[in-house]
């Protein structure tokens, strides 16, 4: 197929911004997880860090609500909920091969009931996505809807990490990655935006809030 | 075939539909929700034979009375169906009179409901020529099951039923007036989606909603994201026809094609199944439908109806009085498995509403003898039960008619029920014919 709907567009591009931000989410946790083993407090840090409001109770009902609770829309869950939304609706376009692990990713991750071995179970969800990923760029042809899904990524990934005060490093090498995919895309973007994304990244002290604001503004 | 061995694999397949999304939506409180269609590993088995005559009488009751009906209407001139039948029916739409789609044909698609009696004999429960769905649910779990018990295919002389998806693109194909095909779904939160994006997909037809396709200059187009159009020429279609186009039938259908009907009038695309089917497999019509056969073709009519009895004749109206109690009634303008009374379960008050209704409404229902259908061993929690069981037969018509060598089982889950449909917690078995 060499035609895509507007509307599938937007499927694309959110299902690239939201596996990216389950993928990154997990990742961040899995070292947030490893300080709250001794320090269980660390969950209101974590939640400072990524900006996310602390509604939780506990360490305990922080762990079951931010893994678990699809009504939290902050949870692993509920963006990985999303991302499945948008999957859903693209079966014809990704392949049903495809689909099937993000369904799986999303069944493992429901079905997470062991909260001792919470990261074990967890690291199963980031291989089925990572899956996911690698199956639509094996056996999705079309080059467009590779590079939507790809874009959404790349974008997800700056702004995650503009919301997580990563270094200029990280940063840097997110905002190469999104130029190489603005440059494949036929989607009209803002240059501007991009560019002044750029320049704030390289800004002795980096206004984050401000470089935010620039990148959701890019599409 | 060793049935027990192959039930063991009924948990696996069930996880593999499971990991592949095969669900179906269901309103429930006016919320919607998606499940799992439960799948029963033990097929149902036909002989080659007996397909064999299965598809000679299946093929006899499709296409020949629509054409008649929005045409020259020679059976209703003859006197075989009473005109009220006709032109009251909800299916009947007077906007197709005098239209001839493209190729001709109305019933690309026909999904024929059928039931074994304990004898063996097969009647026919109902046609459904408008949009019958389910063909999907067997065709993906055969792929799965292939892979959860080869051996079994080793073993046992199966035809293949993966191929729905070439017959279907072949059928759309040959009525496609140039340009690509297209399956046109009302969205996500349809019951069918599913089958809606695993038809597509297969079919490597481009899935459609409301929003991406778009009638210009005589033509139905799919919008590209970049601005430019791209011709359909067969759309098929998985919504009603009351929905298809707001400038024909319902003005507030936020879901259809304005301006759809002018373009299929002038044969610039085709819609599959043709609009206007639903005057063929409404339940009342469906008494007359061995009478069409014998009418059109000068044939016996090789499956059998239901005994049915319509209460619009006065003959009929009496037997139904007297013999409510061993009747099953039908209300005309339902479906689904909705809308179905048996007659032994009712009140002696509900009775006696229901008794005035028909008197009343002659037209709203038929009532049928119950067939006590043949049960099918299931794979149940307590190990292999037997449940009531049909088969819808799906019959495709392009350049030739022909039924597909499978079809969807359905099963009742619940010992004493009759009702199979998956909207009522049925579950579905896959339909072997066997190819020696």
């Amino acid at each position: 197929m060499d035609i895509i709907s507007l509307d599938k567009v937007n499927n694309l591009l959110w299902l690239g911004r939201y596996s990216e931000r389950v993928y990154v989410t997990i990742r961040e946790f899995f070292a947030g997880y490893d300080q709250m083993i001794e320090h269980h407090d660390f969950y209101i840090q974590y939640c400072r860090n990524f900006q996310i409001p602390n509604i939780y109770r506990n360490f305990d009902d922080f762990i079951y609500r931010y893994i678990k609770d699809a009504t939290d829309e902050n949870s692993i869950i509920s963006n990985l909920d999303r991302a499945y939304d948008n999957c859903m609706v693209l079966r014809n376009d990704l392949g049903s091969e495809t689909m099937s692990y993000m369904e799986v990713a999303v069944n493992n991750l429901e079905a997470i009931q062991d909260f001792d071995s919470l990261i074990m179970e967890m690291q199963d969800v980031v291989d089925y996505i990572l899956a996911f990923l690698a199956c639509l760029d094996d056996n999705v042809q079309n080059y467009e809807i590779r590079n939507i899904v790809k874009l959404g990524k790349r974008l997800e990934r700056l702004d995650i990490y503009l919301r997580l005060r990563k270094d200029r490093e990280d940063l840097t090498k997110a905002c190469i990655m999104l130029d190489h995919r603005l440059k494949k895309s036929n989607l009209p973007y803002n240059r501007e935006n991009f560019i002044t994304v750029r320049k704030l990244i390289e800004e002795p002290e980096i206004d984050y809030v401000k470089a935010i604001f620039f990148v959701e503004n890019i599409l | 075939m060793k049935q027990g061995e192959l039930s063991q694999y009924t948990k696996k397949t069930n996880q593999l539909l499971k990991r592949y999304g095969v669900k179906f939506g269901i309103y429930k409180n006016n919320i919607f929700h998606e499940q799992l269609f439960p799948f029963d590993c033990i097929p149902r088995i036909i002989g080659k034979d007996e397909f064999v005559y299965l598809n000679k009488g299946l093929i006899q009751r499709v296409n020949a009375f629509l054409k008649d009906i929005y045409g020259e209407k020679k059976i209703i001139k003859d006197r075989i169906i009473p005109e009220e039948f006709v032109y009251s029916s909800k299916g009947y739409l007077v906007e197709v009179e005098g239209l001839m789609p493209p190729q001709g044909i109305y019933a690309h698609i026909a999904g024929i409901d059928l039931v074994q009696a304990k004898e063996g004999t097969w009647y026919v429960l109902e046609e459904n020529l408008r949009i019958p769905s389910g063909a999907s649910y067997p065709m993906i779990a055969r792929t799965l099951c292939r892979r959860a018990s080869p051996m079994t295919y080793v073993q046992n002389h199966v035809e293949d039923n993966r191929d729905y998806a070439v017959l279907l693109k072949e059928t759309m194909d040959y009525v496609n007036t140039g340009g690509i095909n297209a399956v046109f779904t009302p969205g996500r939160m349809n019951a069918a989606y599913f089958e809606h994006a695993y038809l597509a997909e297969k079919t490597g037809a481009v899935l459609v909603g409301p929003k991406d396709i778009v009638v210009n200059e005589d033509y139905l187009y799919f919008k590209n994201y970049t601005g430019s159009l791209e011709k359909i020429g067969a759309l098929y279609r998985r919504i009603s026809d009351e929905y298809l186009d707001p400038m024909t039938f319902m003005e507030d259908s936020l879901i259809g094609i304005p301006h759809l009907m002018e373009i299929y009038r002038k044969g610039n695309v085709a819609i599959v199944n043709a609009p206007g089917n639903g005057v063929a497999d409404d339940k009342g019509i469906y008494y007359f439908v061995p009478k069409m056969v014998e009418y059109y073709f000068h044939e016996t009519p090789i499956l059998q109806n239901a005994p049915t009895y319509l209460p619009y004749y006065d003959e009929d109206l009496k037997f139904v009085l007297e013999n409510f109690d061993r009747l099953v009634i039908k209300d005309v303008s339902e479906a689904g498995g909705y809308g179905v009374f048996f007659g032994n379960t009712l009140s002696r008050d509900e009775k006696e509403v229901f008794l005035e209704t028909i008197r009343t409404e002659r037209r709203r229902f038929i009532a049928q003898e119950v067939i006590d259908f043949k049960d099918l061993q299931i794979q149940d929690e307590d190990g292999i039960v037997e449940r009531k069981a049909d088969l819808r037969a799906f019959v495709l018509t392009g350049k030739t008619t022909r039924t597909w060598k499978s079809g969807l089982t359905r099963f009742s889950r619940n010992p004493d029920s009759f009702i199979v449909n998956s909207s009522q917690g049925g579950g579905f078995k896959d339909t072997w014919i066997l190819s020696r």
